[in-house]
């Protein structure tokens, strides 16, 4: 055909004749994401750039400091990016100067009339989810990504410890999302699990509760660096070491940090904000759902299934490499490297892929495309904020508490570390809005003074962030049907932020000569919570 | 390689499938994904033969008629070959990698090197190896000199396993060592590990090996030296060996100490000066750019001066101070250099800095035959070509640096405008006395930073220099303070080559000017009359070099260089003429690079089938050229390419 010789010059003509034949009406003069995925396009080579770093920040309105960081030398983080300093400058390659998340210039408002409340209702609460376990167990099927059983019923799925019920060894944790984009109130629910890999769990090749859980908390004390930590219950005898040092093996609640893990890996060195190989992570990002008090809740249907699993266990040392790698080709504005994976996914270059599955036109999971998955990296490689490139687990309510399914309502808002303040009510006056765009009017109307100043005191009496951080009934069916409107465009690639009208704070273009935040108004911050306050 | 030969195959017949179906450039390299087979019959695409170099595999374009199927166009999958006649894939490294090393020896082994391959590949090559770390490695099988003219390119890798391992057009790769290798306890701390100067502590596990060097000792061994490239950096040396099979054994291992010299950095590519000493070249550790000096090398902020430069600063602080208690501030000014391994198959080579070639973003030096005049380049935006002339043969530590003046031909179409060379003296000057220049900055740390001043030289004193003033300007006239108000002397030349060059008239306006090289028998012969090379009568020789990124200054209509913005990141290999006494006087496009679609087509931006951000070029005995590409996010697995200029 014709139009294939000549694609790359005139890619909207071309999509023309594919939409509409070729003597059709030229006035379209959108291709639709779909042509790009059917035919290997790469709409956009700095899909790393999340949409949000597109913001208008005019100066004083600050989201970046979430993501970009720079800490002092001396803590020997493994995470070498240091970018703070992006807080207050623009350094976008030449084509990461344009913003390609067209779907934020989209105004859902007539697309989402056209979709019912109950209409939406009975979509989210369908389970897109069981029917992945044939796929998902089938070796032939292009993606990798483990399965756990009702999983799509959320909390059901696990035991009282977050234990999966189906013996796959996934433990569901409690985390405080992070923000904003991860706020219901901002398009979706979410949970995550982690699973250890089999010599953490095992001694002597015969699985241990006890090792598992003494890993597990191992893990978190080296991710958030601390020297101890309460647990379940465990039985230092099962686990064959003293883990409170008391001189004696008992049942303990409350371990010190070791520099080994236990079990069968117990030759495995605990590395400082790094996680063991085989690690994996898995994280839904769900729908809206709305109980009959019209609160939030986590519904059966997923709009994704992300998965991670740390490949490679690289130290600080090794990892200097690759950072170095990555300054020098940003230095000369090269576009990022994205290393297929194959059923594997995605590479991120510093130990872990990346696969992840979304929803087909149909509803069904499907998955990601390559440069759908390159989105992943935007914020899983080289943000200077992450914690071994991760943000939740680092996040988890601490010890004992923090075993199980995601529950908002046991979480108030802490500060982040360091800080003395709740770290949600400072993000909200750092970028004075509710999300990154300050488009949320309901987190304005709800949570800010007339005069645009934040509401301390209600903020401050909130019983739990599941209060701060959820919509309205009204906003969270919105939301959805927005959301929906994208999963049937497939337009994933041209953003999948459930905007509800054409977004006005956001740069189509950056000038680079800008300064996004000025001195003033840059913030030191740490990821990690003061859970003790 | 054997278990991916069936691979191999079916490779094949995809890609003849994508050519009759889509006839056309389409080929965005991701063939991953696009297994659309079962239309494959159509095959027939017999016109495609055109590129007969290629034997196998068609060259896209000319048969756009067979396209009718063409909505299937996912397959998206390269052509074989290449679209250029004489242009050979001799071999394309693993994900994530680019090719580093290439070194040709007399006897006819051509080392390469992946570097920083995916961690993700899993797939292990026949021998076992997974490429997911530095590695260096040498093809086997055949003396590479000889190889024949009509040798079929490798394949563009299809599967994943493909994608993962180093596939070769010929012969078989031979991984001989990969980061953190003990090598059987030869070498106990790990090939490429980084440490500072008392040993104690590891500063960095280095997955950028880069250039090889090769000092045959006998027939089949040798010392094989191997630059590690970050901040700090280093080299390796192996002594190896080749086994009655082909099969290379390394028999000794170590890092070799620069401590003397205070430690090394971002070592880069380099070459083997032909009194068989490595030169190693250190690139990317001056903190200035285009427009400034390394004046805020001790700024108490450095992210206002450079994002990187507070992790480069404590990363060769704790080199240099390791264990000791001690609190040395690195000077700027002992970094960025060409250093002479001498003595280099002792049981301790000797490093030597040589200052007299001038401190810029090193690719790399290449001495001519009479061992005196030596060719570098700049590896930066708005970067310079240098010439330096040694007094004595063997002796870079005295002589004269020159910069090159470029004078444009009347055209702006990269392939086929050439700029005219002269060269501009900057000065003369030794080691000795360019060291005790540097030595004035070595106690300089942050706490003498005062900001609006600069304790390192600035573009101020650059320009009092190339004005030929008789003292170097005052503090409140933007001085240094270590040299204000004092007589004028020639330091700028050499701490400062670039700024130097610029203000004496040179032209500052590359981009990414790559590795440059010569075939010293060809050059000899050609120059000299010396006849070395059997079989043909050489009477003109070329100096080759890449040129990976097209842009910038290079296309801005500004100054000397101002090239049409056609090819960009594609890049180009251009060559200059060896005249009397290895002078030369003209640069020229030998090829470039396709024209770039900046319409976002996927790795297939530049062509598959052309070259794509060629880094470094060695060339044969023959004439032909190797070229390695550090083609980053603009293919999926950069290439190795021979290519035969004669080719018409």
């Amino acid at each position: 055909m014709q139009f294939l010789r000549c694609h790359y010059l005139l890619i909207v003509v071309v999509t023309v004749s594919i939409l509409m034949g070729c003597d059709s009406d030229r006035e379209v003069t959108v291709t639709p994401a779909q042509w790009y995925l059917d035919n290997n396009e790469v709409y956009n080579p700095e899909a790393v750039i999340p949409p949000q770093c597109y913001t208008k920040t005019e100066g004083s309105n600050n989201p970046c400091y979430v993501c970009h960081q720079s800490y002092s030398l001396e803590e020997q983080r493994p995470n070498a990016m240091n970018d703070g300093l992006i807080q207050g400058a623009y350094i976008f390659s030449d084509v990461g100067v344009s913003n390609s998340w067209q779907n934020l210039f989209v105004d859902r408002t007539d697309l989402i009339k056209q979709i019912s409340d109950q209409e939406i209702l009975n979509y989210v609460n369908e389970d897109n989810y069981t029917e992945l376990e044939s796929k998902l167990s089938d070796p032939e099927w292009p993606a990798q990504i483990p399965f756990i059983k009702n999983l799509h019923l959320g909390k059901e799925a696990f035991d009282e410890n977050g234990l999966a019920l189906d013996g796959s060894y996934w433990v569901a944790y409690n985390y405080k999302p992070f923000p904003s984009t991860f706020w219901p109130t901002n398009g979706s629910t979410g949970d995550a699990m982690v699973r250890l890999g089999k010599s953490y769990r095992e001694l002597n090749g015969e699985y241990s509760f006890d090792v598992y859980f003494t890993n597990l908390a191992l893990v978190e004390m080296a991710i958030k660096d601390l020297s101890e930590l309460s647990t379940i219950p465990l039985d230092e005898r099962a686990v064959g070491r003293d883990l409170n040092n008391d001189g004696k093996l008992t049942k303990v609640s409350r371990i010190k940090r070791q520099n080994q893990y236990v079990g069968d890996a117990s030759h495995r060195p605990l590395l400082k904000m790094l996680f063991p190989e085989e690690t994996e992570f898995m994280h839904t990002v769900r729908y809206l759902g709305v109980d009959e008090s019209g609160e939030t809740v986590i519904p059966k249907r997923m709009k994704e299934v992300r998965y991670m699993n740390k490949h490679m266990l690289r130290k600080r040392e090794n990892l200097l490499s690759t950072y170095y790698s990555e300054r020098k080709e940003k230095h000369f504005e090269k576009l990022p490297r994205m290393i297929p994976a194959g059923k594997r996914g995605l590479a991120n270059g510093y130990g872990w892929t990346i696969n992840a599955l979304i929803e087909d036109k149909e509803g069904k999971l499907r998955p990601q495309h390559q440069e759908e998955l390159a989105f992943c990296n935007g914020c899983h490689r080289s943000v200077g904020s992450t914690i071994d490139q991760t943000f939740s687990f680092a996040r988890k309510v601490e010890g004992k508490k923090g075993w199980g399914y995601i529950d908002l309502k046991a979480i108030t808002d802490v500060p982040s570390l360091g800080e003395t303040q709740g770290e949600f009510i400072t993000y909200l006056e750092r970028v004075n809005g509710g999300d990154e765009f300050r488009q949320n009017k309901e987190m304005i109307k709800k949570w800010f003074h007339k005069n645009g100043s934040v509401n301390k005191v209600k903020v401050a009496n909130v019983s739990s962030i599941h209060e701060l951080i959820t919509p309205s009934k009204e906003r969270a069916l919105k939301l959805n049907k927005a959301y929906k409107t994208i999963v049937e465009e497939q337009s994933f690639l041209f953003g999948r932020d459930a905007t509800l009208v054409e977004a006005t704070n956001v740069l189509k273009q950056v000038d680079e000569t800008a300064t996004p935040i000025n001195e003033e108004h840059r913030y030191v911050y740490d990821l990690r919570l003061e859970w003790e306050q | 390689m054997s278990t991916l030969k069936p691979q191999f195959k079916l490779s094949v017949i995809a890609v003849t499938l994508t050519l009759a179906l889509a006839g056309c450039d389409l080929d965005g390299e991701d063939g991953a994904q696009g297994p659309q087979g079962q239309q494959g019959v159509a095959g027939a695409d017999g016109q495609n033969g055109t590129d007969g170099q290629n034997g196998t595999d068609g060259q896209d374009g000319a048969n756009g008629a067979d396209g009718q199927d063409g909505a299937n166009g996912k397959d998206g999958q390269d052509a074989q070959g290449s679209s250029i006649p004489g242009l050979t894939r001799i071999a394309t490294v693993p994900l994530g990698a680019e090719v580093t090393g290439m070194y040709l020896t007399e006897e006819g082994d051509l080392f390469f090197n992946a570097q920083h391959p995916s961690d993700s590949n899993i797939t292990a090559d026949a021998n076992g190896k997974v490429f997911n770390k530095g590695t260096i490695g040498v093809i086997t099988g055949l003396n590479f000199n000889q190889i024949p003219a009509n040798v079929a390119s490798s394949a563009v890798p299809m599967t994943q396993a493909e994608m993962e391992t180093v596939q070769v057009a010929i012969g078989d790769y031979q991984v001989l060592a990969q980061t953190g290798d003990t090598l059987d306890g030869k070498i106990a701390k790990g090939v490429g590990h980084i440490y500072s100067f008392d040993g104690e502590v590891l500063i960095n596990e280095n997955h950028n090996p880069d250039f090889n060097g090769f000092v045959p000792t006998g027939p089949g061994e040798g010392y094989l030296f191997t630059n590690w490239e970050l901040i700090p950096g280093g080299m390796s040396r192996l002594k190896i060996t080749k086994n009655t099979d082909g099969q290379w054994s390394v028999e000794e291992a170590m890092m070799v100490d620069f401590s003397s010299v205070m430690g090394t950095g971002a070592n880069c590519f380099g070459s083997v000066s032909p009194w068989g000493t490595p030169l190693t070249a250190e690139e990317w550790i001056i903190a200035d750019d285009m427009d400034n000096t390394s004046s805020g090398w001790n700024h108490s902020d450095p992210s206002q001066v450079s994002p990187y430069l507070e992790g480069n600063i404590a990363d060769m602080s704790n080199y240099i101070n390791g264990n000791t208690g001690g609190t040395i501030f690195p000077n700027t000014y002992r970094y960025g250099y060409i250093v002479e391994v001498t003595e280099p198959t002792t049981a301790s080579p000797v490093p030597v800095k040589h200052f007299t070639l001038g401190r810029v973003q090193h690719e790399n030096s290449v001495v001519m035959p009479d061992e005196r005049t030596v060719y570098t380049t700049q590896d930066d935006t708005g970067g310079v070509l240098l010439k330096f002339v040694a007094d004595a043969a063997q002796d870079l530590s005295s002589g004269t640096l020159y910069a090159a003046k470029l004078t444009q031909d009347n055209s702006k179409e990269p392939a086929v405008t050439g700029f005219d060379v002269t060269w501009v003296e900057l000065a003369t000057s030794n080691n000795s006395q360019i060291e005790a220049w540097i030595a004035e900055y070595d106690n300089i740390s942050q706490d003498d930073y005062v900001d609006g001043q600069s304790n390192y030289m600035t573009v101020a004193d650059v320009e009092a220099w190339a004005r030929g003033d008789a003292t170097y300007p005052t503090v409140e006239n933007g001085g240094s303070t270590v040299t204000a108000g004092r007589p004028m002397d020639d330091r700028a030349a050499f701490l400062e080559t670039r700024q130097a060059a610029k203000y004496a008239g040179a032209t500052a306006e590359f981009r990414k000017l790559e590795g440059i090289n010569i075939n010293q028998k060809r050059a000899k012969e050609a120059v000299e009359g010396v006849d070395l090379i059997a079989g043909e009568v050489v009477t003109q020789a070329y100096m080759y070099f890449g040129n990976s990124d097209m842009d910038k200054t290079m296309i801005d209509d500004e100054g000397d260089i101002q090239l049409d913005d056609r090819v960009k990141d594609c890049g180009a290999v251009y060559r200059l003429p060896l005249l009397a006494n290895y002078d030369t006087n003209r640069i020229e496009p030998v090829l470039m690079g396709s024209t770039y679609r900046s319409s976002l087509d996927k790795p297939a931006r530049c062509d598959a089938n052309n070259i794509t951000q060629p880094d470094n070029v060695m060339v044969m005995d023959d004439g032909r050229i190797l070229i390695g590409e550090d083609a980053s996010s603009e293919r999926t697995n950069d290439t190795l390419w021979m290519y035969d200029p004669k080719v018409k």
